[in-house]
């Protein structure tokens, strides 16, 4: 069974927060001709659930960076989540990709209501910093950062 | 209070960059000096060995 939603969203995003959410084998992705579909072995009435939130709340986190656009060798930029959304959770995943392809991922701590990821010492390249809540209504939110070559 | 530094898959793509950049300089090798040229050829192919051990783990994880 399908989820799907009107709007083309990053698959490696999107891949990346439904496997979290509904488990690494139930589940796959899919984005083109204007939808993004998410693909569900066990369409139970969680999973369904689930999966309606993660493509609804795609976007709806509130992420701000200290610099979006920097050359290389520039102060490390540093990507905070303070959304109140996020107060009550104790940790959000991440997923990091360089010129599209994945470069890190990981879960960091929400304290005192944020969490704060710093890009160390980056490369030349495009880069987009997707954070996704593990709970709740599975908001999301990508801020793109672009490392000027010097 | 996360410190992102690129994880396997993220040298792999950071060694594909330099490879590529690597060889783009060496289509210009007229205007390098021998020891230039081969810093960047050495570089090429160390990125080109990570390259390929990534990929043959890879195929032997689907295995």
């Amino acid at each position: 069974m399908d989820v799907s939603r009107n709007v083309e969203m990053p698959a490696l995003s999107l891949d990346a927060v439904a496997r979290d959410v509904l488990g690494e084998a139930t589940c796959g992705v899919s984005v083109g001709g204007g939808k993004s579909r998410i693909h569900l072995l066990d369409a139970g009435a969680l999973n369904r659930r689930r999966a309606e939130d993660i493509l609804r709340n795609f976007g709806a986190l509130r992420l701000s960076a200290s610099a979006t656009n920097l050359d290389q060798g520039a102060a490390d930029p540093v990507i905070k989540c303070r959304d109140s959304a996020i107060s009550g959770d104790s940790e959000l995943g991440y997923l990091v990709t360089l010129d599209g392809e994945i470069y890190a991922t990981g879960t960091d701590r929400v304290a005192a209501g944020e969490i704060s990821l710093t890009l160390s010492r980056p490369q030349a390249g495009d880069f987009a910093v997707f954070v996704w809540r593990k709970r709740g209504d599975y908001a999301s939110a990508v801020m793109n950062i672009t490392v000027n070559e010097v | 209070m996360a410190k992102i530094e690129a994880n396997a898959e993220g040298k792999i793509q950071l060694a594909r960059k330099r490879l590529k950049q690597n060889v783009k300089k060496l289509k210009n090798a007229d205007s390098l000096t021998a020891a230039q040229r081969e810093a960047l050829q050495n570089s090429a192919l160390i990125d080109l060995h990570l390259i390929e051990l990534w990929r043959l783990d890879r195929a032997s994880e689907v295995e």
